[in-house]
């Protein structure tokens, strides 16, 4: 406990309304969580498509590259590389997932037609050109999932924590001060009853005194 | 001149005579490993000179790719040497085809702005271009000045640069330029060809490319201005062979029939082959014997490269063996 309570039935009342807060709380979060856990499996499925097709128009490039290189020089296959400056433009949007602020990558439609001359340039090296195109697009796909997938992961870890930290730290923490609260108001009432029973039988010891007092002085006249 | 080419056929003769014969490719097939393949080709007199750098430690295939084209272009550059007069520019036409390679290069730096010292970096030592003249067009800073560089260098596809650079200026699209530089080349290689068996094989070689790029366009409508001029095929028949119709030559239509680009390219290949060789038996005292060297030369290499790349990754050597009987 941070710091002592003041044993009251107004600090009961507001412990009690907290631990009804800190108990809504982690539940909201375990739902949200559940739900984010949800949307990051059916995103597993994504990205490791995305991963798996990557792999497959990258090994396929590869092996016309290889060709490319043999067959029509590396010195021109690597001069269609100084073509174009490289820039290849996504559009991008912030989407909110569960409160999960995630890219959404929309890659834009590729060219069919080469930027270079097909004449004198081999079949390879234009499967290459083309098949690196495709890898392109695969890394964007990649990087749009895996994105996502990292932002989900990392919410999920935040609100298992909190909720963790809900569920292991504040709520328990409520209990105790509720606890603590309610035994010292026990305390003090179980006192207040003692006190209240030692008063009344003092009452009644004096009363009763008293009677006899009187009984006795009764008696002592009649004898005379 | 035939009496030119009998002293450089003589002397071609005797360097096709260290071109890797098919034992000695079957040795480079069969090494057991990367390292095994270069002792192979450190022991070929052709090569062996040439493969110092690649046993360096940390070499790689960039040093094999770098001793295979220095041979090449060394080899290139002996036989222009052996030649003179109209031979020359014959020889020259055959070795434009760096010159192009070269050029592409320089437009492409220039056109997305790269730096000369990029652009320099990226430029061969073969065709006929002399180096001051390239790294000038390479350092210029658009593509007018560096036609203007090559026109001062007075190289024949400048004409074509500078036909290319306005289609540029006019479109903005490369492609229109290194078109405009292709059928450049062409025009200028049938032009120097003379009545000789090199203008027979350009034509081929036209016709071949001309197929190919009907092959590539298949199933969607032909570029037109793609198509290169000078082959036995003119434009209608050009256009037809996007149908697949090859007007009964048997070389296009195997071409043009290929299941796939990469089958095409075997075709086209083997096509050219041929006729490099057919040029060889039919011309013993022109150029043929020279190209069909020259060709020879450029297809061991890119089969050694080949090689190089598969046992550098280790592949099996029954796919090699199809890939470079391909």
């Amino acid at each position: 406990m941070a710091e002592q309570i003041s044993p009251t039935r107004s600090a009961l009342l507001a412990s009690k309304a907290a631990l009804r807060t800190a108990s809504g709380g982690a539940d909201l979060l375990k739902r949200k969580r559940d739900a984010l856990i949800g949307e990051f499996f059916a995103l597993v499925k994504d990205a490791l498509a995305a991963r798996e097709q990557l792999s497959g128009v990258s090994k396929g490039a590869y092996t016309s590259l290889f060709g490319a290189k043999a067959w029509d020089s590396p010195e021109a296959v690597e001069s269609l590389s100084l073509a174009g400056t490289g820039d290849y433009a996504v559009d991008m949007q912030i989407e909110s997932v569960y409160g999960v602020k995630v890219p959404r990558i929309n890659i834009p439609e590729r060219a069919q037609a080469a930027h270079f001359s097909p004449i004198n340039v081999g079949a390879r090296t234009i499967q290459a050109s083309a098949d690196f195109g495709s890898v392109l697009e695969a890394i964007v796909k990649v990087a749009a999932t895996e994105t996502k997938l990292r932002r989900i992961g990392e919410e999920i870890k935040k609100t298992s924590r909190r909720v963790n930290a809900l569920e292991q730290v504040v709520i328990p923490g409520i209990q105790d001060d509720i606890r603590f609260v309610r035994s010292v108001l026990d305390q003090r009432e179980r006192e207040a009853s003692y006190t209240q029973k030692k008063i009344k039988q003092k009452i009644d010891a004096k009363s009763k005194a008293a009677r006899e007092a009187i009984a006795a002085t009764s008696h002592g006249s009649a004898a005379d | 001149m035939p009496d030119d080419y009998s002293y450089i056929n003589t002397r071609v003769r005797i360097m096709r005579t260290k071109l890797l014969d098919g034992r000695a490719l079957e040795s480079a097939l069969v090494s057991g490993s990367y390292q095994e393949f270069l002792r192979v080709l450190a022991e070929t007199e052709g090569l062996g000179a040439n493969m110092r750098e690649t046993t360096g430690e940390n070499a790689g295939l960039p040093e094999l790719d770098r001793a295979l084209s220095q041979n090449l272009f060394a080899t290139t550059q002996k036989v222009l040497g052996f030649a003179d007069g109209d031979a020359k520019k014959e020889i020259q036409a055959l070795l434009m085809k760096w010159d192009l390679v070269n050029l592409k290069t320089i437009a492409r730096g220039i056109t997305s702005g790269r730096g000369a010292d990029t652009i320099a970096a990226s430029l061969i030592p073969g065709g006929s271009i002399k180096p001051s003249v390239l790294q000038t067009a390479a350092g210029s800073s658009d593509l007018q000045s560096a036609a203007a560089a090559l026109a001062m260098g007075g190289h024949p596809l400048a004409a074509a640069f500078r036909n290319g650079a306005t289609a540029y200026a006019a479109n903005n699209r490369l492609m229109d330029l290194e078109v405009a530089l292709d059928q450049g080349y062409y025009h200028h290689a049938l032009s120097v060809a003379r009545e000789t068996s090199l203008r027979r094989y350009l034509t081929r070689e036209i016709d071949v490319t001309n197929a190919l790029i009907a092959r590539s366009a298949k199933g969607q409508p032909l570029d037109p201005n793609l198509f290169v001029a000078g082959g036995s095929y003119d434009a209608g028949g050009y256009s037809r062979m996007a149908a697949g119709d090859a007007a009964g030559n048997a070389d296009i239509t195997a071409i043009l029939d290929a299941p796939t680009l990469e089958d095409a390219e075997v075709a086209a290949r083997a096509s050219l082959d041929r006729a490099a060789r057919s040029n060889a038996a039919s011309d013993p005292e022109g150029v043929g014997i020279i190209l069909d060297f020259l060709r020879r030369k450029e297809i061991e290499i890119a089969k050694l490269r080949l090689i190089g790349r598969g046992k550098f990754y280790d592949l099996p050597t029954e796919q090699l063996r199809k890939e470079v009987g391909a």
